[in-house]
Parts: C-alpha cells; structure tokens; sequence
C-alpha cells in the first residue's frame, strides 16, 4: 500500500498561459504557484500507427520560463487513465520529458476515460472525457495505475472529479461518486483534485446536497481545489471553464477549506479562449478572493 | 460484466450519437438495458452535443481560412467530415489537418483546394515543421488570400500558376515566390 504524503502548501494558482505574465503586469505576485497542462505544449502525430506526442520546442521554453520564479504543479487531460483499452502510454513519456526539466510538486489528471476502440478494434478518441461505472473493476482498473504514478516522480498523484451528464451510471455496493473517490484515494494512495465546481454542477445536475455529499468525500485527501464558472446548456449546467466562480461554489469553498487539513493549494481554472471575456481584472479578483479565503484558514509563512 | 466492452459501446454511442449494434459485446443485461436508456436522455443528447461542439469549434478556430474559403458550404463540409471521419486525436492539429485534407478531397472549386493545401502548410510551419512547401495558386496568392478574408466573390481561375513557398523560417510563414525560383524547388502536387 503507498502511503499518501501530502505535499507542502502552495497558496493560489492560475493556469499557465502563454503571454500572462505580461498581461497581468505588477499583479502576478497575486499567483504563487502555476497549473501546467503538459497537452497545451504539445503535438500529436500518428508514427506507424502509434500515437506520439512531441513538445513544441519554443512553446516548453517559453513555459519553463515564464513560470521559473514559481512553484509548478501538473495538470493533464491526455493519460486516460480510466481507459480499460490501455492508459495513453505515450503520455507518460512527455511527463518524464517535462519531469527532467522541471520538478514539480504535484500532479494530477481527469478521472475518466478518452480512449477506447470501436467495434473492428480500431482505436479512437471519444472526444470528450466519459465517466467510469462505479464498479469494482473500474477501481480494479485505476488503482494501481494511481499507484504507479504516485511513485513515478516522488511527487503526489491526484485524481479530479469532472462533470458528467449520463444518468444512472452503473454502480455496485451502494456507491456513488463520493464512495468511488473515497475507496479509490483509500485503495491507490492518491490523493484528489477536487473540482468544486465541477461538483457543483453534478449536484445540480443531479439533485443532490453538495454539502452532505462533500461531508462523506475524503477531505483529508484533498489536496488541490479547481475554482470555474461557465453557463447552463438547457436544464444543465456544463463545465466549460469559462466564466467566473458562481457565488454557490464560493460558499463550497468556505465550507470545504477549513476541513481539508491538506489543502495545499486552490486554482482558479478558466480556457484560454475565455480569457478575453472573463477580463484580467476579473481573473484578479477571483485570485484575490480566493486568497483571502486561503489566508483567513492558513497560516503563510 | 466487461469495462472494456462497456466502454466500446459508450464511447462508440457518443461519438456517432445514438445507439450502436453491440451484440458483439460482452454486457450484462442490466448495462444493455442502461445504453438503452440513455439514447432518450437529455444527458446523453448533451454529451454527443458536447463533443460534436469541441470538434466543431476547434475547426472553426484552426481552419478559418478553409471555412471562410468554403463559405455557406462550410457547413455541410464540417457535417460530413464529423459524420464520416471518427476523432483519433484530442489535439487540435492533427484533427484540423484531417479536415483540410477531406476538404481537398471533396471540394469542386480548385481555389478551395488551393486554400486547404496552403492553410495546411501554414499549421505545419507554425508548428515548427522544418519543411518547406511550395503551394501553387491558380490566381495572384494575394489576390485570392484578400477576397477570401473579405468575403468577396473568389477570382477567376486563371491558366498562368502562381507560388507560395510556406517555410516556418519566414517572417509571415510564407511569401509570393516567382516561378524562376521554382526551378530549384520541389514543388507540392496532390
């Protein structure tokens, strides 16, 4: 069994954008950790048959730089590492590249699958990630992948809940989502992202309390919380990332805060695309209201 | 019970948005009687809108010069390529390439062709891609360039060839090249 370790506390992180540091000017000291998506800086081509992933050279340069004076964590989408076809091997290949220039001190990907193969065995890409059934063999599949990769960098390995919009996904032993991440951070050692957005949005979605379901989640495996906004889509709301954090979730926030003793930071995450319509002020003042929250329940050095 | 199987018929059912033959597979009854379900649901028709839009988007954003080339057929290119070409790739350049290379395949109008062949040579240069291509227009390259991002009607189609060398070593990616130039280029042909 790896014993979970939780790593030191970082504060408040943005996403790693190209061009922020100058967009943001004197207030990029409101930023003490980025979030880095290795999948930003990268390439896909297809090399007889095989999927392979290059860096583009000066997009990593410029990352590495822009981000030198602060502490970096890890985000992916590409690992699937829900997919029972088999995780995206070559994804592991540029988180070693990144690794060798760059310690970071934690990483983390969606718990879900993107790759699967269709009915001639032909591999594809779903597109969009899609959930696993909260099934025995799911976290037969994903814990010792967790596992191996909290031991791959010495660094923590942290799994994010994400939104889904399927109804009634199959399930065994009573569980849902809350008891899956639970017996999935118990099982694997990993610890957890939690998206509380993103959690938001299947409580609504869903009809259930965020604040009874949070209760019951692993609090002390929580090491990293995703701050989004974005808009319904119907009767929905979707996890686009796009918009500021609705003040529901900033309530969230200040209940989950104070109960999760390994905290180590808290990310304002909004798309690139969306940056524009956000507005920097507005990305700044989710920054600072999300310090202030962090230095009301942290001591900071 | 197989998660591999389920997952073949879940991915397979968003990405064609409906329900699929999986009689081949090893489900349980339960999990037909779940896939079955789901087709109906607002969910399900959210989660095939979800992934329809994320391609859509990212080709309306990387092939701009395509779909502003192709016009009101934009529409109808994006909807047939979604529907016959299933998604290998969740990064942007290789679904994009896809797209302009279906574009040239099925368009009529050979300045259509033209502009597919040069928006793929300018990705590729973006991207880093060392080699250089030489695209030949079939009318003035700034000519066609110009009336495709004003919206104006495409130039005639003209007998002369004209050439664009696209090298990620240029300033802009790309610059007119005369033909006497040409004789010591490979020139890029379909």
């Amino acid at each position: 069994m790896f014993e979970f370790v939780p790593p030191a506390k970082l504060g408040i992180g943005f996403t790693y954008q190209q061009g922020l540091k100058a967009a943001l000017g004197a207030r990029f000291d409101l930023i003490d950790f980025f979030e880095l998506s290795p999948d930003v800086l990268c390439n896909e081509k297809t090399d007889g048959g095989k999927r392979r992933l290059d860096y583009n050279l000066a997009l990593l340069d410029d990352a590495l730089e822009a981000t030198a004076q602060k502490p970096i964590v890890i985000h992916g989408l590409g690992l699937s590492i829900g997919s029972a076809t088999g995780w995206n091997e070559d994804y592991l290949r540029i988180l070693d590249i990144l690794h060798a220039h760059r310690s970071f001190v934690w990483h983390s990907e969606h718990l879900a699958f993107l790759l699967t193969v269709d009915s001639a065995g032909q591999p594809f890409h779903t597109g969009v990630p899609l959930p696993l059934p909260f099934t025995e063999e799911a976290l037969a599949l994903v814990a010792p992948r967790a596992q191996a990769l909290c031991r791959r960098y010495g660094a923590p390995f942290l799994l994010e809940n994400f939104t889904y919009y399927l109804p009634d996904l199959p399930a065994e032993g009573g569980r849902d989502e809350v008891a899956f991440l639970n017996d999935l951070t118990e099982r694997s050692g990993c610890g957890l992202l939690l998206d509380l957005y993103n959690f938001y949005c299947n409580a609504v979605n869903f009809r259930f309390d965020p604040i009874a379901a949070l209760a019951r989640l692993r609090l002390d495996r929580v090491v990293e919380i995703h701050l989004a906004g974005s808009n319904a889509q119907g009767k929905f709301l979707t996890d686009v990332h796009s918009n500021l954090t609705p003040e529901a979730v900033w309530e969230l926030l200040e209940w989950v805060v104070p109960r999760a003793p390994n905290l180590a930071g808290i990310v304002y995450e909004v798309l690139e695309q969306a940056v524009p319509i956000v507005g920097i002020d507005g990305i700044c003042g989710q920054l600072e209201r999300a310090k202030a929250v962090w230095e009301r329940n942290y001591v900071t050095a | 019970m197989s998660l591999h199987d389920l997952q073949v018929a879940l991915g397979t059912m968003v990405t064609k948005a409906g329900l699929t033959n999986f009689e081949h597979l090893a489900l349980t009854e339960q999990e037909r009687i779940w896939l079955e379900s789901l087709v109906g649901s607002e969910g399900f028709q959210l989660t095939c809108h979800i992934q329809r839009w994320w391609r859509v988007t990212k080709l309306q954003w990387m092939a701009r010069l395509t779909l502003a080339a192709l016009g009101s057929s934009g529409k109808e290119f994006l909807s047939a390529y979604l529907a016959e070409r299933q998604l290998a790739s969740l990064f942007y350049i290789p679904e994009v390439l896809g797209f302009l290379d279906f574009v040239r395949e099925r368009a009529a109008h050979p300045h259509i062709v033209t502009i597919a062949r040069f928006e793929s040579a300018l990705l590729m240069a973006r991207e880093g891609d060392a080699a250089e291509t030489v695209i030949e227009f079939l009318a003035p390259a700034e000519k066609l360039l110009g009336a495709v991002l004003m919206g104006d009607p495409l130039p005639a189609v003209e007998e002369r060839r004209y050439y664009v060398l696209v090298s990620p070593l240029l300033p802009d990616l790309w610059r007119p090249m005369e033909e006497a130039e040409l004789n010591h280029r490979d020139t890029e042909n379909s």
